[in-house]
């Protein structure tokens, strides 16, 4: 198994009567890009800020065991843009990370330098922060997490406000963080699809609990597209796809098969249950994308905002 | 850790403007209240002479110093009346009168006219003007933490968050400290621009009361930085500096002082204004007596160490937003 950078045990946030965060346990791995994904209020931010030490956990514990188990010294370790970028708009970009530069002891100009080339904010001058575009403040908002050369990254909703080639570049600086510099990313998203081309693992919040933690390839397993069989005992479906040399199925549990290969075979298998004498249900291709399949396991109903 | 933090504030700190718009606005208070002082002919105003003030003071503040010196406003004022009575009455009476009195002049040699730069500045520190301004610029450098959520930026548990708002009381009783010092520059200006001579006279009486004055202004600027922690908002802090600066509380003060001698039996004598820190601002001079002096600073410490440990409690104990 992979060394775990991060573990939490049963997090629990309440605000007065509101449980925020309920009993969550999370396993982010070293290197990995950890996709958070709920809708709004699911308790996305408050999960970040608990884990970034801007709120203290109600009950339970986290731990970054990949830095040794000291939370507090871990902290230093860390960069967080959770919610919208905490800007002085009086101020240009390259003064509101010098403040930030300051408090963690590196007074470079040409670190602060690079690190607005970075994110694509070099040529800015003198223009003040509160005259920046939404794109412009979230990309400030990287910048200023990026500062002290962070192991862990905290990124909430990133490429909120960003237009397609902001989210593409973003979205690629993301990876190459990840890639070249080895830094361990928690990222949460709406914009599912996008999310899908980074994350390398998930979890499913929604009304504060975790629905389902899992790897890219299992979630894209069961994204993908196939044929589902339902029948009151698919055991007995389980032989005659051997026969017929199926070797990509998945028995989903007593009355449901995946089948993921050959699906242009659709019709022709059905003959074959049929043949068999084996009662089906339904038989069908089924093709779901991430927005789906993460509506279905929320139970969120048509038009509710993801 | 405390260092960099503190680095971090000054800089946010030394980019606000208000950081050098104030000292500009606190010169323009100083010379009009150096103008009022050295220049303006009170004296003449009332109908005195500089010498008639000299013999009153000679006097001390005697009842028979004080009674010749209301007989010889009230004289002025009788003589102006028999002045205009005289229009109607003679000639004659007007040409006398004219020889007796000096001639009203508004410009001129004001009431400290003749004395040093400590006194000047002793009246510029006890207009209360200064932390005016002061509550101005601490609500607005502590409101700024959680208008914009600077310190969103700075992950640190929030045990650790107790060495950054200390970071931020520094910079605070640093920047007190310069302001103290310009206004004694700039009442240094006026004294060289208004006064007779440049008496700098820089005693032991002067930098006892510069150092304990602003150890005053420093407690009230901590008062306003917990307000406006406590609050969350620049706007609570200042209102609450300019209302305790501008003496808009003296009449609930007023109230309960007489509350509290009637209820609990204190002597009549008994101020609690006297334990407010604009009160001992005001009050506090360069040759206040040894318990005014502990007075003043008592009530400093006492308002100063509660505001900070409010404001230090409530910022490691509260998530932040």
């Amino acid at each position: 198994m992979e060394e775990l950078l991060l573990v939490t045990n049963e997090l629990t946030k309440k605000y007065k009567n509101t449980v925020a965060v309920d009993n969550v346990d999370l396993h982010i791995r070293k290197g990995s890009i950890y996709g958070l994904i709920g809708k709004n209020g699911a308790g996305k931010t408050t999960i970040m800020k608990m884990l970034a030490g801007m709120a203290v956990p109600t009950s339970g514990s986290f731990e970054y065991v990949g830095f040794g188990g000291d939370n507090d010294q871990a902290f230093s370790r860390i960069g967080a843009l959770i919610e919208s970028p905490a800007l002085q708009p009086n101020l240009t970009a390259f003064d509101n990370l010098k403040i930030k530069c300051l408090a963690y002891g590196i007074g470079d100009a040409e670190y602060i330098n690079e690190k607005l080339k970075l994110v694509g904010l070099g040529n800015v001058g003198k223009k003040k922060a509160g005259k920046f575009s939404l794109g412009m403040k979230q990309r400030l908002g990287i910048a200023l997490a990026l500062v002290g050369e962070p192991d862990f990254l905290l990124l909430d909703e990133p490429i909120n406000g960003l237009d397609p080639q902001g989210i593409v570049e973003i979205r690629d600086m993301i990876a190459k963080l990840n890639k070249e510099n080895g830094i361990t990313i928690l990222i949460s998203s709406h914009i599912l699809e996008e999310l899908s081309k980074i994350a390398t693992d998930y979890a499913i919040i929604n009304n504060g609990k975790i629905i389902e933690e899992s790897t890219s390839d299992e979630l894209k397993m069961k994204c993908r597209d196939k044929i589902v069989i339902k029948s009151a005992d698919t055991s007995v479906i389980l032989p005659l796809l051997d026969e017929k040399g199926f070797t990509e199925y998945q028995v989903i549990d007593k009355n449901t098969v995946y089948v993921f290969e050959r699906l242009t075979d659709v019709s022709t298998l059905n003959m074959e249950i049929a043949k068999a004498g084996i009662p089906v249900d339904s038989i069908g291709v089924v093709s779901s994308d991430l927005e789906e399949y993460f509506l279905k396991v929320t139970g969120t109903i048509a038009g509710d905002k993801v | 850790m405390l260092l960099n933090f503190l680095k971090a504030e000054g800089y946010r700190a030394s980019k606000m403007k208000c950081i050098w718009i104030l000292p500009i606005v606190m010169f323009f208070i100083v010379m009009i209240t150096s103008f009022v002082l050295l220049k303006v002919d009170m004296l003449g105003m009332m109908g005195m002479s500089r010498e008639d003030m000299d013999a009153i003071s000679e006097q001390g503040a005697s009842a028979e110093g004080l009674e010749d010196s209301f007989r010889a406003g009230f004289n002025a004022g009788v003589d102006m009346g028999s002045d205009m009575a005289s229009a109607t009455t003679g000639i004659e009476d007007e040409e006398e009168e004219e020889e007796e009195r000096p001639p009203v002049k508004i410009v001129g040699e004001g009431l400290l006219y003749r004395e040093d730069v400590p006194e000047l500045f002793y009246q510029n520190v006890c207009s209360l003007s200064n932390i005016l301004l002061l509550a101005i610029f601490t609500g607005l450098f502590v409101g700024d933490v959680y208008s914009t959520g600077v310190t969103k930026n700075i992950t640190i548990g929030n045990r650790k968050r107790g060495h950054l708002f200390t970071a931020r009381m520094i910079v605070i009783a640093a920047y007190t400290f310069i302001f103290h010092i310009i206004t004694y520059i700039w009442t240094l200006i006026n004294v060289a621009l208004m006064a007779e001579s440049v008496k700098l006279n820089m005693d032991g009486a002067f930098f006892k009361y510069f150092l304990f004055s602003w150890i005053i202004v420093m407690a009230f600027c901590f008062v306003v930085a917990a307000v406006t922690t406590l609050t969350r908002s620049k706007a609570a802090g200042i209102t609450v500096g300019v209302i305790l600066s501008s003496g808009l509380l003296t009449m609930a003060i007023s109230i309960a002082n007489m509350i509290l001698v009637r209820k609990f039996g204190l002597d009549s004598n008994f101020s609690l204004a006297d334990y407010t820190l604009t009160q001992n601002l005001a009050v506090l001079n360069l040759h206040s007596e040894g318990h005014v002096v502990v007075r003043a600073l008592m009530c400093s410490l006492i308002y100063g160490g509660l505001a900070y440990t409010a404001g230090l409690v409530t910022d490691k104990k509260r998530d932040i937003n």
